[in-house]
């Protein structure tokens, strides 16, 4: 059995996240993704961190070959003419195109779909940026930190009292990619019975909209706005949000709202914990604050990991708020194979992940490093766009290459 | 696009947004719940505070476009009838542990959810959603430095998990269609979560810092860069970025020059470099000091609104932070026909944001509202060929 996309080719001419983690998908499934870059106007996701042992460069982002694992790396000058002719060669081997420029930009280099399904009528093509194709406000500008104020997010993070606060990151590129890749392999699946191709418009706060639907249907039916609720986003339960652990900035997140979770929190706990007054939901709900305050109170005792093993060995919903050596070292994660290493000549070795789902027989790739810049320009163009060496060595000298 | 799709989903929290992508996709989508209900009917908000099977919001969110059906899978019966219809289904979808691992068709494509790794320690975890997205690292680094870690009011560990369900469904579906048989998907919702994670889990590995909540990365030495203002009607974001984004910095700089807040002299500042020369003394701080108190003056005097398509036609990076009101009435969605209408079961109808994509040659509908409790029942049992009398025994035992 092979990766299910290994017969596929993808241009991908993404750039940060939501483009190139759509690619990272497909290459996880096993298709053949070419990114193009350029070596004068990097992706500025080589500028952004954790990169290797702290000190920045453009081979050494953590980032970047979480993003772009598994993918080969092509140099091109896309402002240029004849480097739009190579994408345009290119585009016509592929079976896939993702970009994410601003709206227009394409169209201006003279790679718009009209054009690239005049040579490749079978051509599955997506566009995705923050706000759309079309639309009055369609030119917009931005990365994910806008795509979530936009889908609403951004509002709802936070304290009551205080500004919101925001996401963790760039939310909508870690939402977008998914819509991204559920329409491209449907698309691709209706072309495997007709032939067919498609062109697909992702906007990204629009995708973040469906990460928000029960807030979007409460204010739309009842006309509540929801709004910000700190650290207890759960109002019907009780005990239920994140506590203080021992420790430096150490939390545990508890859900011991159901009646028998209580009682063996409660029976751990010990006296006030077993008050009769906190034996029903409705009044632990009505004394909401006190029974937080008694179980941070327990809590702030132990370590976080203390807690959640406690608790989950008497199967009371806990969990540690992970902290990023937590992650690097979870034995659960790593039963599920989730880091896996990874050899590169610059970053050495690390781990970074794999394939998000398990598929059998049928297996997506194993983690692989990120290209480096332009590491398989020559050899894509002579397996991909059938280019000679002169042919290569005409478009290096005319500044195409770079 | 997935039309003639046939796929079962055993409704869990996790499972519905699956479904849903799916069946918006085009699939033929039959949700299978317990005679009670599925726990999604348990979800809120609830609609005008109605304590019944329809009444919750995020059922209706989460369920467009299925057929809905009740059915004891724990029942020989319930069992019978599932294998039934199993067997002309292309995807199943269920959760851990999974009741119908190697009795599907051979072409049956089978995906299960978990909230954790299928046989590691924490595999067997009693969980909850924000036990789930706790785990993923994410909220450790969301909200104040001076306070507590903050969740989003949403549950998304579901969403997530939903979302990346699908995406492994359309992958083995790629599998099958290359002829390579029927596939098993795994789906841990704790790693589907951890999405949202960005880079964390790779911080450790690369020996790199990590971040530190309410704190941004401080590009500038001495300088807390805001990112969220307070302006006439609400909050927007406002972003002073560098290096590779230097070019929205010096058109939010040129929006703010326009507009008499700042300098004209600091139009000539490199915001490429900027970060780097303040550290090695070539330029002060000053600068950037007098964008964001201009900033903060500017916003107070303007609404959301205005920011927004101030951004939108100077191309800087800034945007309201919108709430679910104006996510409802925002003319860039309506313009591109988000929206499908869709029926409550109190009669009126809504708008809701369907169409997560737009395709040249196919278009998301609404088909199906999301089906009330059994709404479907009749109808699938009677396409297998079951007669009245023996519908009526099933539902007297409760297996319907």
């Amino acid at each position: 059995m092979t990766a299910p996309l290994k017969n596929l080719r993808v241009l991908d001419l993404g750039w940060v996240m939501v483009g190139p983690m759509s690619g990272r998908y497909l290459a996880d499934l096993g298709a053949d993704v070419i990114k193009v870059e350029s070596s004068q106007r990097i992706d500025p996701l080589r500028t952004l961190g954790p990169f290797k042992d702290g000190r920045p460069g453009p081979e050494r982002s953590l980032a970047y070959h979480f993003i772009n694992a598994g993918k080969r790396s092509i140099t091109l000058d896309i402002s240029s003419k004849s480097g739009q002719q190579v994408v345009r060669a290119l585009a016509r081997e592929c079976d896939i195109v993702i970009e994410s420029f601003t709206p227009g930009v394409m169209e201006r280099l003279g790679l718009g779909y009209e054009t690239l399904k005049a040579d490749n009528p079978g051509l599955i093509m997506v566009s995705t940026c923050i706000l759309g194709q079309t639309g009055p406000a369609a030119g917009t500008s931005g990365v994910g930190t806008l795509g979530a104020a936009y889908a609403g997010v951004s509002f709802l993070i936070g304290w009551p009292d205080r500004p919101p606060t925001g996401p963790y990151s760039a939310w909508t590129d870690s939402v977008a990619p998914r819509f991204v890749v559920a329409s491209v392999l449907a698309a691709l699946h209706r072309r495997t019975q007709t032939g067919e191709g498609c062109y697909i418009d992702v906007s990204q706060s629009e995708a973040g909209v469906q990460f928000l639907l029960p807030a979007y249907f409460d204010y739309a039916a009842n006309g509540h706005v929801p709004q910000r609720a700190g650290n207890a986003p759960a109002p019907l339960r009780a005990p239920s949000g994140v506590y203080r652990c021992a420790g430096e900035d150490r939390w545990v997140a508890i859900d011991a709202s159901r009646a028998e979770h209580w009682r063996a929190l409660a029976e751990e706990i010990g006296s006030p914990a077993r008050d009769p007054k906190y034996a029903t939901l409705v009044s632990r709900l009505r004394h909401r604050e006190e029974v937080d305050a008694v179980v941070e109170a327990w809590t702030s005792t132990l370590t976080d990991h203390e807690v959640e093993r406690t608790l989950q060995s008497m199967g009371v919903p806990a969990h540690v708020l992970c902290h990023v050596e937590d992650l690097d070292v979870d034995p659960d994660l790593a039963s599920d194979v989730y880091l896996q290493p990874i050899e590169d000549p610059v970053v050495g070795s690390v781990r970074i992940r794999g394939a998000t789902f398990h598929i059998e027989p049928s297996a997506p790739e194993r983690a692989r490093p990120a290209p480096r810049i332009g590491d398989s320009t020559d050899a894509i163009l002579q397996e991909v766009a059938g280019m000679s060496p002169q042919d290569i060595s005409a478009l290096r000298e005319a500044g195409a290459l770079q | 696009m997935l039309a003639g799709l046939k796929v079962l989903e055993v409704s869990c929290l996790h499972s519905m947004l699956a479904g849903q992508i799916l069946a918006d996709l085009g699939a033929d989508v039959i949700t299978i719940e317990p005679p009670q209900g599925g726990p999604g009917r348990r979800e809120g908000p609830f609609l005008d505070d109605r304590l019944d099977s329809g009444a919750s919001l995020t059922w209706h969110a989460l369920n467009r476009n299925k057929r809905g059906i009740t059915l004891d899978v724990d029942t020989p019966d319930g069992q019978d009838i599932f294998m039934k219809l199993a067997a002309s289904a292309d995807v199943v979808i269920e959760p851990a542990p999974a009741r119908f691992a190697g009795r599907l068709p051979s072409r049956a494509l089978h995906c299960v959810l978990r909230p954790f790794s299928k046989a590691g320690p924490k595999s067997r975890y009693a969980f909850t959603d924000q036990i789930l997205v706790a785990s993923t690292g994410a909220p450790t680094y969301t909200g104040d430095a001076d306070r507590r870690p903050v969740l989003i009011p949403v549950p998304q560990a579901m969403m997530e998990t939903g979302a990346e369900a699908a995406l492994g469904i359309l992958g083995a579906l790629a599998a099958r269609d290359q002829g390579q048989g029927g596939q098993r998907i795994d789906v841990s919702a704790r790693v589907a979560a951890m999405m949202s994670a960005f880079a964390l889990p790779y911080i450790a590995t690369a020996n790199d810092k990590p971040p530190v909540r309410g704190v941004g990365r401080a590009p500038v030495v001495g300088v807390d860069i805001p990112s969220v203002y307070e302006c006439r009607d609400g909050f927007v974001l406002l972003s002073i970025t560098f290096g590779a984004f230097a070019g929205m910095t010096q058109r939010l700089v040129q929006w703010l020059a326009s507009c008499g807040k700042v300098p004209e002299a600091l139009l000539d500042v490199d915001w490429v470099n900027y970060p780097v020369d303040v550290q090695e003394g070539r330029a002060s701080t000053a600068s950037l000091l007098s964008i964001i108190e201009g900033l903060t003056g500017l916003a107070r005097t303007l609404t959301k609104q205005q920011i927004g398509e101030a951004a939108q036609k100077q191309r800087f990076f800034a945007a309201p932070l919108m709430d679910m009101a104006d996510v409802a009435s925002f003319d860039q969605y309506e313009a591109r026909s988000l929206w499908v209408e869709t029926g409550l079961p109190d009669g009126r109808t809504v708008k809701a944001p369907a169409r997560f994509a737009q395709f040249s040659n196919f278009r998301i509908s609404q088909r199906l509202p999301a089906p009330s409790l059994s709404e479907h029942t009749r109808e699938v049992l009677a396409d297998l060929g079951f007669a009245k009398q023996e519908m009526q025994a099933l539902y007297h035992h409760s297996i319907i």
